[in-house]
């Protein structure tokens, strides 16, 4: 299968790779104990931050589609609350990210674009804990919440930049448009 | 109907069921026997993230006092209503969440082209998961991801993706229809039960 064809089939099999990889990324980010069930590392974002710079608009929101879907099935949360918090920070954050990354790749690399998608995903996640789980008592999560967003992201942001520089399959990607 | 989706049908009628209770006693017994559904179907039940819950969205209730004072915390007051409502929250929560558990348990088949790519999603994740089992050293990470990849993407679908031991499952389709039906009895009942205050109320 060569990716850079312009082929729809071809494309739609990258993107469920694309999403397979998140499935696969968050499956070993599940075994990782969290503190509160809905907070994670955001180790599954990573093809949605490759991804960036490979697939078109509604590609991209095909793959967060799946990336949400497929999580959901694998861990067995796609009809309970943890699914919205997933759909809430996955829409905001990829939307973000797709702004940040199309507008303003001169001047921001891929750890602002991680930043910034993380922060969307966690403010989008603690409004709706607002209505969901704790009231107004979430301002108090908030702090520690989006300074480990921020944390993350920047890990997430160095491995991504580091995995598009340093990967024999990506550049092998790059060699022509997708 | 598919087999494969009994569970799923079952669980999207019962969640109003859950969703509606009333009665804290009423939540808990849902919470439990849905527990008890999703682990003896083979899902896990961890203590600790549930208590977390529990935990957390009872603290949180308590911030907003109501209902009769129970102790205070120095200037804090614990409230009877504020921690029954973040306790029946929370079990709300953790019934659904296991409730879900239980509706994946059969692996449903969803329709249309969202069906056909999803399968294509856990085809390449099959792969991926067989191809990193074989992939040494793992380190570094970066690259041993890139090599999975590589070997993922090396080569088209093999085979279509095909629905799973759905033939072998069509004989416990009767089985299966009378269990799902009696869970859903049990889980409107307790609803009913709540709703006409035959449980005690606390």
């Amino acid at each position: 299968m060569t990716y850079p064809s312009k082929s729809r089939q071809v494309r739609i099999e990258f993107v469920a790779l694309l999403a397979a990889c998140a499935l696969f990324l968050s499956t070993v980010e599940y075994l990782i104990p969290k503190p509160v069930p809905f907070m994670r590392i955001g180790l599954a974002n990573l093809p949605l931050i490759i991804g960036l710079g490979l697939l078109k608009e509604k590609e991209y929101m095909l793959l967060a589609l799946l990336k949400v879907l497929g999580q959901g099935l694998v861990t067995g949360t796609i009809f309970s609350y943890i699914v919205l918090f997933s759909i809430a920070g996955t829409i905001a954050s990829t939307t973000l990210m797709y702004i940040v990354y199309r507008f303003f790749n001169r001047w921001v690399s891929l750890i602002g674009v991680s930043i910034a998608g993380a922060m969307a995903s966690n403010i989008a996640q603690l409004l709706l804990s607002r209505y969901l789980l704790f009231g107004a008592a979430a301002r108090l999560i908030a702090p520690p919440f989006l300074v480990v967003g921020l944390i993350s992201s920047i890990l997430l942001g160095i491995f991504a930049q580091q995995f598009v520089q340093k990967s024999q399959w990506y550049n092998s990607l790059q060699e022509g448009p997708l | 109907m598919k087999v494969a989706n009994i569970r799923l049908v079952m669980g999207l009628v019962a969640l109003p069921a859950i969703l509606l209770q009333k009665s804290f006693i009423g939540i808990i017994i849902q919470a439990t026997y849905v527990i008890l559904l999703a682990t003896s179907h083979g899902r896990r039940f961890k203590i600790i993230p549930n208590l977390i819950l529990l935990f957390s969205v009872s603290s949180a209730h308590l911030l907003q006092p109501h209902g009769l004072h129970l102790f205070s915390i120095g200037r804090f007051p614990i409230t009877a209503g504020a921690l029954t409502l973040g306790a029946h929250k929370a079990c709300t929560l953790i019934a659904l969440l296991y409730l879900s558990h239980y509706m994946v348990t059969a692996r449903p088949q969803f329709p249309g082209k969202l069906g056909k790519l999803i399968s294509m999603q856990f085809y390449y994740f099959e792969r991926i998961t067989t191809t990193w089992q074989t992939i040494t050293p793992k380190r570094p990470v970066i690259k041993a991801i890139d090599q999975v990849l590589l070997n993922v993407s090396g080569s088209s679908l093999e085979s279509p993706p095909h629905p799973s031991k759905q033939a072998a499952r069509e004989d416990h389709l009767v089985k299966d229809l009378i269990s799902n039906g009696v869970h859903l009895v049990i889980l409107w009942g307790l609803f009913l039960l709540g709703s006409l205050a035959i449980l005690p109320v606390i």
